[in-house]
């Protein structure tokens, strides 16, 4: 039990960098899952900034209809240049931004364009939404247009009559809760893989050191205890990372996270936690140098995380990319936890992960069996 | 003191860390960002997928029991939602019998399903669905309004004039990106802090006990880690980004190179105080240096913008990283040089603060033991 009580206490020595890793980037992927709670249908509502040149009824009218699905309020900007509305967009400070024009009514009698609407590259759905409420609007005032007045009272009766859309399938509470915790579990594989690689990996390395190395090799004890003792505390270490993976969806929404796909998708996770560590066997086998462990760490944590679709979805990745991921054991989890979601047993990833650790550790051995025989 | 800045600067660069991170990280990270990102430059409008039922027949409609006006929203049930729907350009319709439809909408093949009596049917909540619904309701509202008053089809058009912004948001990943390795320069200053240390290096032993002074070592030491993470890092990651990946909105070379620098002074100054405040482990400092970098490149929109976007504004003037970002896109993207000036105080300001402190905890140093 020598090895396992020596590398658990390098552990609990690295406590405070464990900690800061872990928690930092939990609570970062936290932040980058969206909300859930939506229980009923809801119109995406636009956050709508509203330049109005000329502040009659009509104006007035739009503005007001305009609030009653959207966010609006006047454009608070110190500027009212076109470009600084075009880089308040580009902030998300607004969706849109709404111009009136002096003329407004003249053009609305005239049928013309009427006002100019201004949309973020990032929201061009929701503008073409908040354009078709405004004609829509000018088009029913035009409808009810008499001696030049129009009847304010007859649009807002029709307004009022509206019926919501039906919801196919599942309540969207549900639904919204398991799309959640889908996020949360694929936004969470980086988290895993670089903490995982980070600590362990670093950890690790202090028994791979050349000396350190060289007395291992030459101690009664072992190579498969010292491997499985080793093996042991690792997993103890995993174990760690995975009860706070398991709680912190619990923490946040109760026990009705668990009726989801949630244990399936935390079976899953323990399954890529374990193949990381492989990878961890076979990276600590081939080298002990501190800074490449640090340095492989990010670097395969991140890429792997862009290249395979955690980061991004692996629609917009482009087919090459896709291709290439496939290379790496996260595209796999990735797979996984949307077939999971989709309620089907991802029999094939299951196989692809496990093959990958197969490999990460039978390649570890044999690197391992070369060195050991080198050295002796 | 040329001469102290050349051996130091060697020193640095004889670091194989110091070459990982300073230029290596930095390519390989913009690598991925440029693969992951490249196809989301240039942002176009999503056409919705949407199913409808056929309209009815007239002998259909005869068949109706409410089709005798006694029902007060029986124009409803005639209108011709799918010629409406297929007039509009930005939507992709499939004429579908309603099981069917359900049932894409379900896989969530289609955003939603419109039946014959213009009923929405949708699996979530979206911006897709929301925009058939309020096209939808749009039509529901001129059928409604056009049985009261006489309905002229020709005022149903048009009156807004769009303009979709040129730059996309996506952009501000990059520009991020070159935030954040600007403040890289704190790994340099840290290496350089450890060595003047003499409880934790051997170095600081010899420093310890030499003439030297210690201001004057620190201003080298800073001048140092700027250089090396400017020149090295910087400058070859902006050219990376500009001329191999073509991001052709950094057009303001000279600009984007000093907010960089600016940047190099923070993170150069914010190694300086990490390393000195405390008694932390070589790893321990590097996790907070990781960290605090990544938490600063977070919240300026490095990996979502959605984020960014719904923070209170005062956060980016406490952000080096975000003030640093959100500056290069004002001026290369829009020519704003408007809060320029305030962001070089704040974070000149911030880094004197950073650098005086680490100097008080630096300074008259005694050791029981070395």
């Amino acid at each position: 039990m020598t090895v396992f009580k020596y590398s658990m206490k390098l552990f609990w020595e690295n406590r405070l960098t464990i900690l800061i890793f872990f928690i930092i980037f939990a609570a970062l992927s936290i932040l980058n899952t969206p909300k859930y709670r939506e229980e009923a249908f809801e119109e995406v509502k636009s956050k709508i900034g509203i330049i109005d040149y000329s502040r009659s009824d009509l104006s007035r009218a739009l503005v007001k209809n305009l609030s009653r699905k959207n966010i609006v309020e006047e454009y608070k900007e110190e500027s009212r240049e076109e470009n600084a509305i075009r880089e308040a967009l580009f902030y998300g400070i607004y969706d849109e931004v709404v111009v009136i024009p002096v003329d407004f009514e003249e053009r609305v009698k005239n049928g013309e364009e009427a006002v100019k609407l201004f949309v973020a590259s990032q929201d061009l759905e929701g503008g073409f939404r908040v354009q078709n409420s405004i004609s829509n609007y000018i088009s029913l005032l035009k409808m009810t247009e008499k001696d030049g007045a129009y009847d304010y009272a007859a649009i807002e009766k029709v307004f009022d009559s509206e019926e919501s859309p039906s919801i196919v399938g599942e309540k969207l509470d549900s639904f919204y809760l398991d799309r959640w915790t889908l996020m949360y579990f694929v936004a969470f594989s980086y988290v895993i893989l670089f903490s995982i690689i980070n600590v362990v990996g670093l950890v690790s390395s202090d028994f791979t050191e050349e000396n350190i190395a060289k007395r291992n090799a030459v101690s009664s004890i072992k190579s498969y205890v010292f491997n499985l003792n080793f093996f042991l505390s690792q997993l103890i270490l995993i174990g760690i990372i995975m009860l706070i993976t398991f709680v912190i969806p619990i923490f946040m929404h109760g026990r009705e996270v668990l009726k989801g796909h949630f244990i399936a998708y935390f079976l899953n996770a323990c399954l890529y936690a374990v193949s990381t560590l492989g990878l961890v066997f076979l990276v600590n086998k081939i080298t002990s140098n501190k800074i490449f462990i640090s340095g492989f760490a990010n670097v395969y944590s991140l890429g792997t995380s862009f290249l395979c679709g955690v980061f991004v979805p692996r629609e917009f990745l482009g087919e090459d990319i896709s291709q290439f991921s496939k290379f790496f054991p996260t595209h796999y989890y990735v797979d996984s936890v949307s077939k999971i979601s989709q309620g089907i047993f991802p029999q094939k990833e299951i196989l692809a992960i496990l093959a990958f650790t197969f490999f990460f550790i039978v390649l570890g051995v044999y690197i391992s069996r070369t060195k050991r025989m080198d050295r002796v | 003191m040329l001469s102290k800045i050349k051996y130091l600067t060697l020193r640095l660069l004889r670091d194989r860390a110091t070459i990982f991170w300073t230029f290596l990280f930095p390519v390989l990270l913009a690598t991925f960002y440029y693969f992951a990102f490249n196809n989301m430059m240039n942002v176009e409008f999503n056409t919705i997928q949407v199913g409808v039922e056929e309209s009815r027949r007239m002998e259909e409609l005869k068949a109706i029991p409410s089709f005798n006006k006694e029902d007060e929203n029986y124009i409803l049930k005639y209108m011709p939602y799918d010629e409406i729907f297929s007039e509009i350009e930005e939507m992709e319709v499939q004429i579908l019998t309603k099981e069917d439809g359900l049932k894409q909408v379900e896989a969530e093949e289609i955003y939603g399903y419109v039946d014959n009596d213009g009923h929405l049917f949708i699996k979530k909540n979206g911006v897709g669905p929301s925009v058939i619904n309020s096209i939808l309701e749009s039509i529901k509202r001129s059928a409604l309004l056009g049985e009261k008053y006489e309905f002229n089809p020709d005022l149903i058009r048009n009156y807004v004039e769009p303009e979709k912004n040129a730059f996309n948001f996506v952009l501000l990943h990059f520009t991020s990106l070159l935030g954040m390795f600007s403040i890289y320069s704190m790994f340099n200053a840290d290496r350089f802090v450890t060595t003047m240390q003499a409880n934790l290096s051997e170095l600081g032993k010899r420093h310890f006990i030499s003439p030297m002074k210690k201001g004057q070592y620190v201003f080298n030491l800073l001048a140092v880690s700027i250089f090396v993470n400017f020149v090295l890092s910087n400058v070859p990651l902006f050219l990376l980004m500009r001329y191999v990946y073509k991001l052709d909105f950094l057009t303001n070379t000279p600009m984007t190179l000093f907010l960089m620098f600016l940047g190099n002074i923070f993170g150069a100054c914010w190694g300086i105080f990490l390393t000195s405040i405390g008694k932390f482990s070589v790893n321990t400092r590097s996790a907070i240096m990781i960290t605090s970098s990544l938490l600063f490149a977070f919240f300026s929109g490095m990996m979502s913008f959605d984020l960014k976007a719904k923070l209170p504004r005062f956060m980016t003037y406490i952000n080096p990283v975000d003030m640093i970002s959100t500056n290069i896109i004002d001026i290369n993207c829009y020519g704003e040089y408007g809060k320029l000036g305030s962001i070089v105080i704040i974070i000149l300001t911030m880094s004197s603060v950073l650098l005086l402190t680490s100097l008080v905890f630096l300074r008259r140093k005694r050791y029981d033991s070395l």
